[in-house]
């Protein structure tokens, strides 16, 4: 077999789409004697799995589903009959009763429907992109973890904190919630699209980690280095929490005064839920 | 009048209905591909509305039974290079020579997986690796998301960008050891592998 098509196999090999067994075995051989080709076929699956883990799938955002539909849709039954079969047939004292019944049937099943179809959108998927708030609380969170974002301030004081985001240049009022057995660590204040953002950290007795990003609400409007998907930005706005797990992770949002705030941690779900939901 | 007008609602509704069982189960798939390959939420959004229109404008022509989802696709596919591609620049040609030799020196000492995941992915994030996959010239990066991301099979990537499935296995396997070696050497010059 040539090297090149030995090679080829292998990735089909990951794919499982190797039918043949005999080749199989016949590949797995070769593998355990040849080390180079062994290497091969870990890099490559590995390459496979990261792209799997790391690749969210999105969902189409609510509102392009519901233009698509909207443009494609046929309009309604343009023939005028069956209004007028119900004008008339509520003019009838007979039906008058049970005609007023049957249309408040009628709306609470068109109010239940559209309840439902306006349900929640995944909201998370909608999030992506660098400039966004969500993905950038992510990915901060994970700096944080593996050490390549260090506080710029260590302090436990809350007051200390809140005046560190002044004299650097955070403009918003800032919330430095008090959470029962976590201290703050410290925080950091970061610069994009000319505006600085503050960031601190809290830790617990195991070591966990509680990191909370939070920006002004018009910096989210006006701001092109920091955004946020619309069907977040009016879920927040109503006073909603919204918790998200990703890996090991709890994502939560949640709007605290003017502020839109990101809180990124690897402790409980509930835990997360629980200190920043009832604020 | 009355009766051709009911006859065309009626045959419009029909085929909407169609639509809306075969089609529109899809449109998650094809947003996704379109983010992807578009590596942008408008235009994203554009081209899966392009595609649902003139699928739609075409329905009565699909052939009933087969693959809806790769009809889907080939749409979205003819569409996105003949309008969106113009707009975005291609990612430069990569002469594979070049990266087999790449790659060849960037091969990591240990082929342990575990020993990789610690070095590579705990440290490069989500954006780092969408980049990766978006700097990719455009028929590598197809295979991968058909492959990886949308879990195609062989055979449908192979009907969908209108190729052998011989040569599916090929581009696959260039395609990760293209985006290997990007995603190596960018934790290398981050310095997140240890010598």
């Amino acid at each position: 077999m040539d090297n090149n098509e030995l090679k080829y196999q292998l990735t089909a090999l990951i794919d499982g789409e190797l039918g043949d067994e005999l080749k199989k075995i016949e590949i797995k051989k070769l593998m355990e004697v040849n080390t180079d080709l062994q290497r091969e076929y870990e890099i490559l699956r590995f390459t496979k799995s990261l792209v799997q883990k790391n690749c969210t799938f999105h969902s189409t955002p609510e509102k392009l589903k519901q233009r698509i539909v909207k443009k494609i849709k046929p309009a309604e039954n343009p023939l005028p009959q069956p209004l007028e079969f119900l004008k008339n047939i509520f003019s009838q004292p007979a039906f008058a009763i049970s005609g007023a019944l049957a249309l408040i049937i009628v709306t609470v099943i068109i109010v239940f429907n559209q309840s439902s179809e306006n349900k929640i959108p995944d909201l998370a998927a909608e999030q992506y992109g660098s400039e966004n708030m969500f993905v950038q609380a992510s990915n901060n969170f994970k700096n944080i973890l593996t050490g390549k974002l260090k506080p710029q301030i260590v302090t436990d004081d809350a007051n200390n904190i809140q005046k560190f985001f002044e004299a650097n240049g955070v403009k918003y009022s800032t919330q430095i919630p008090k959470c029962e057995q976590w201290k703050i660590l410290g925080a950091v204040v970061s610069e994009a699209g000319g505006e600085k953002f503050a960031h601190h950290v809290y830790t617990n007795s195991e070591g966990k980690l509680v990191y909370l990003f939070q920006v002004d609400e018009s910096c989210l409007n006006k701001n092109e280095a920091i955004k946020l998907s619309e069907h977040m930005m009016k879920y927040l706005d109503e006073g909603n929490c919204y918790l998200s797990t990703k890996g090991n992770f709890t994502i939560l949002m949640k709007k605290m005064d003017n502020n839109i705030c990101a809180v990124v941690s690897n402790a409980s779900k509930t835990e997360i839920e629980n200190l920043f939901c009832s604020l | 009048m009355f009766p051709v007008i009911l006859a065309v609602f009626e045959s419009q509704n029909k085929l909407y209905k169609e639509f809306e069982q075969e089609a529109l189960p899809h449109m998650d798939a094809l947003y996704n591909f379109a983010l992807r390959m578009t590596g942008d939420g408008d235009d994203a959004n554009d081209l899966v509305q392009d595609t649902f229109l003139k699928a739609f404008r075409f329905f009565d022509k699909f052939e009933k039974g087969t693959n809806c989802k790769a009809w889907l696709f080939r749409i979205m596919k003819n569409t996105f290079i003949n309008s969106y591609r113009k707009k975005t620049k291609e990612p430069d040609k990569v002469d594979y020579e070049d990266v087999e030799k790449f790659y060849e020196t960037v091969k990591p000492s240990s082929t342990d997986s575990a020993h990789l995941e610690k070095e590579i992915y705990d440290n490069l994030l989500d954006d780092e690796i969408t980049s990766a996959i978006a700097s990719l010239p455009d028929d590598f990066k197809t295979v991968i998301i058909l492959s990886d991301i949308e879990g195609f099979t062989y055979d449908e990537i192979a009907d969908f960008v209108d190729c052998p499935v011989g040569t599916v296995r090929s581009r696959l396997h260039r395609a990760r050891k293209m985006l290997f070696a990007k995603l190596y050497k960018y934790a290398n010059e981050k310095g997140y592998v240890k010598p």
